[in-house]
């Protein structure tokens, strides 16, 4: 029973997150006529796009590189013009399988009932507790992505001398920002033998500035009582595990973490939703429609996307399928599996249904040149002169391709090297 | 004849580019996929640019700081320069994204503008913000 107290409304589509991902759905949905709701914990729309002031975003879709706060405002000026009910300052308390939840707002609870739900919650870095790293637990050990912010929004710097491990996009990108506010960087790990991050990062945010980047080298000693004094760098062999004696002390007071990001995924776990083991987000069709009816997911809460670019087109096409099923309950279901073949780590959709247009993204295991990227037993491919696993790729399969896949169950994807 | 190798950074897909040179002159311009990449290059050879992201202060905002760019490149060197220029700017809310914070920041004839709107709040808000 529903205590009287608490209010409560309905709406066509909620979408839980109001950053590019989420900002999309709502706007398509809205557009097409829904009655939306965007759900945001912040004190604004944007999301993580607020604090990456930096540009290159917005080069797929306007053909122009803007800041992340830019991008941001070409979303929130249509949406404070739409018919979108946005909810700030709100979270989420629990979501349930049936696309009802429980939503504290500045004004109390509130019981919102929704056809379709599209989670567009994002994602969250990787802690240092989650890599493990042996030492003393001083202050000045923290994500990238909150340094970020501190620096960024709050117009603090975090620390003056400063070691980067992980070369994600992040890690160089806060690297690039922490020289020109005058802090030193001492340098950059990566434990893989290539960087992680784009390589245009690689080249303005590290070679510009002289910083070293150290492959296969990782972090493997925390010194500092409150304040961090330092960090031990060592050499990492084949397997990924430390050189002993390759050791070498290096002396800052804050060591910034950029070591991956993992789709933040609570909501789709309560909702009942089937994980993938491979990006740790829902298993989704060509609407992004997860394996629960009528809940989505779209942006990085499905996967890590490089380009926000990306993640916009995959919240537009949530929001059509959220349209799509809140009109009539039903989307075309989706029968043929996408599984990741040779040199493939991950596909998105994990499942079409063969009958209508699709994007799939891809992320390689291992480098390679001059690579293809097709689909076994049919003559779909793509050529690209270079794949690394820190870029993703993406494709699409549309008209007459489409064809070619009727005979297939499965639709296995492979990189395989063209010569 | 001598070499030179290039990241592209004109957009995320970092094309590799090769340059052939002589006497300080490209002879040859191989790799790139678009013309944004064949610019790139050129410039990069001749006259390295780069748009510059940074925030300034700002009062009467829900936040310290408002991020801020270079409309386009500045010359590489300058940069150091147009952080400096861009240290003493104060703004005050209520700003609209595209403002003009610099005109020509360090004599390059770039503008510096904000790359956000950001309303004018009581100050009791802003407090409560950054605490």
């Amino acid at each position: 029973m529903m205590n009287s107290n608490i209010k409560s409304t309905k709406k066509d589509i909620v979408v839980v997150g109001g950053g590019p991902a989420g900002m999309a759905a709502g706007l398509r949905g809205a557009e097409e006529g829904a009655e939306v709701m965007i759900v945001e914990r912040d004190i604004e729309l944007g999301g993580i796009l607020n604090q990456c002031i930096h540009n290159g975003f917005g080069v797929e879709i306007y053909g122009e590189e803007l800041t992340g706060p830019e991008y941001a405002e070409r979303f929130t000026s249509q949406i404070s013009e739409s018919s979108v009910d946005v909810m700030l300052n709100t979270f989420v308390l629990s979501m349930r399988p049936d696309k009802s939840m429980t939503l504290l707002t500045p004004n109390g609870l509130l019981e919102v009932e929704a056809e379709a739900v599209v989670l567009a919650t994002g994602a969250r870095e990787r802690s240092r507790g989650e890599i493990r790293i042996p030492g003393s637990r001083p202050s000045g050990v923290m994500p990238a992505g909150t340094a970020q912010e501190l620096i960024n929004k709050k117009g603090f710097l975090p620390g003056k001398r400063v070691f980067v491990l992980g070369s994600g996009d992040i890690g160089l990108i806060i690297s690039r920002r922490l020289t020109w506010e005058g802090a030193e960087v001492a340098g950059v790990a990566e434990i893989m033998d290539y960087p992680t991050g784009l390589n245009r990062n690689v080249v303005q945010c590290l070679h510009d500035y002289d910083i070293p980047l150290h492959l296969s080298h990782t972090v493997t000693d925390i010194y500092g009582s409150n304040r961090l004094e330092g960090v031990e760098l060592s050499r990492v062999d084949d397997n990924m595990k430390p050189v002993e004696g390759t050791g070498q002390d290096i002396d800052v007071d804050l060591l910034l973490l950029s070591v991956g990001l993992v789709p933040e995924n609570d909501f789709f776990k309560e909702a009942g939703v089937t994980l993938s083991e491979r990006t740790s987000g829902p298993i989704v069709d060509e609407w992004f429609q997860t394996d629960v009816p009528g809940i989505f997911g779209c942006g990085n809460s499905v996967h890590i996307e490089d380009l926000v670019d990306w993640v916009t087109m995959d919240g537009f096409r949530a929001g059509d399928g959220a349209v799509a099923y809140a009109g009539n309950g039903n989307l075309q279901s989706a029968e043929k599996d996408v599984v990741p073949g040779e040199n493939v780590n991950y596909v998105v959709p994990q499942k079409v249904s063969g009958e209508d247009d699709f994007r799939f993204a891809l992320r390689v295991e291992e480098p390679m040149e001059n690579a293809d990227i097709s689909i076994k037993g049919t003559d779909i491919s793509f050529f690209e002169k270079i794949v690394t696993p820190g870029e993703m790729e993406v494709n699409e399969v549309e008209g007459e391709d489409l064809e070619e896949l009727q005979g297939l169950d499965e639709i296995e994807v492979e990189v395989t090297r063209r010569f | 004849m001598p070499k030179e190798e290039y990241t592209c950074v004109a957009c995320p897909k970092g094309c590799t580019v090769e340059v052939e040179f002589e006497d300080e002159e490209i002879k040859e311009i191989s790799g790139y996929n678009c013309a944004k990449g064949e610019e790139y290059v050129k410039s990069e050879f001749h006259d390295p640019r780069r748009i510059l992201t940074t925030t300034v202060k700002i009062k009467n905002a829900k936040y310290p700081r408002i991020p801020v760019r270079t409309e386009t490149g500045v010359p590489k060197d300058e940069l150091d320069c147009c952080l400096e220029e861009l240290k003493e700017v104060e703004l005050e809310a209520p700003a609209e994204v595209g403002d003009v914070v610099i005109e020509d920041v360090c004599g390059t004839d770039i503008s510096v503008v904000t790359s956000r709107s950001l309303d004018r709040v009581a100050e009791k808000e802003e407090d409560k913000v950054l605490s």
